[in-house]
């Protein structure tokens, strides 16, 4: 089933939310990477995005039709990536685009 | 070494851009050139429109939140791409997001990027060679 980008996110938080306190205890500061189809997740130690493609590509050896939303533990949000003004001017030019396609 | 060009920004934006061909590999493993500008406020490794992913068979796998220079925090569709950097392949954490594709920073790590600045100059981005020290 096709999920929008705010289902898979809405599933990935509800999935973390269940797992939030044996994450928190054992694995504080690390990114936890969570297929929101069949749950099954990796934990790895998290030194910035690439870190985060190490990870995601583990568990999507084992599960490779995931589709995966990501935590940092610990953490309110995991912010992937940063976007300067030109990245920013680019996402909303699409973001409008398609709002009025 | 990766070199490119300094020229205007297409679709009568303003000002100048600094543009490298990048090698990215598509569903069918063959990689094919695509020309990225390069953003030094972009803190990923490199960002694709949906349709040029669409374009080269790579569908949106993972869901990650980016912020934007207003400080607001979106959402958006990612995937992983296989591209040719410095000669080897490798794997990198895309953004499916905006008009025209982006590197940052997160792939320019360990690099020299000069860039002359004028229409027509030249963008270089170059391994770093480990100190002799």
């Amino acid at each position: 089933m096709e999920l929008t980008g705010k289902e898979v996110a809405a599933a990935g938080r509800k999935i973390y939310e269940g797992m939030r306190e044996e994450m928190e205890s054992n694995h504080w500061g690390k990114l936890v990477v969570i297929d929101i189809h069949s749950g099954d997740y990796e934990v790895g130690e998290y030194s910035g995005l690439q870190s985060d493609m190490e990870i995601t590509t583990r568990l999507m050896k084992r599960r490779p039709d995931a589709f995966t939303w990501a935590e940092l533990v610990g953490s309110e949000q995991y912010i992937s990536a940063r976007l300067g003004w030109r990245g920013t001017m680019e996402y909303l030019a699409s973001k409008n685009k398609a709002t009025h396609d | 070494m990766i070199s490119g060009r300094v020229i205007p920004v297409a679709d009568g934006g303003l000002g100048l851009e600094a543009r490298v061909d990048i090698g990215i590999a598509g569903s069918n493993s063959i990689f094919q050139t695509v020309a990225v500008v390069v953003d030094t406020g972009y803190s990923g490794a490199l960002t694709l429109p949906e349709l040029i992913a669409h374009e080269l068979g790579l569908r949106s796998t993972q869901r990650r939140y980016v912020i934007l220079a207003n400080g607001q925090t979106e959402q958006v569709g990612a995937c992983a791409a296989r591209l040719l950097w410095n000669g080897q392949p490798i794997d990198v954490l895309t953004h499916l997001m905006g008009d025209k594709p982006m590197i940052g920073t997160a792939l320019l790590a360990n690099s020299r990027l000069s860039i002359d600045w004028w229409d027509g100059g030249d963008v270089i981005i170059e391994e770093r060679v480990p100190s002799a020290e």
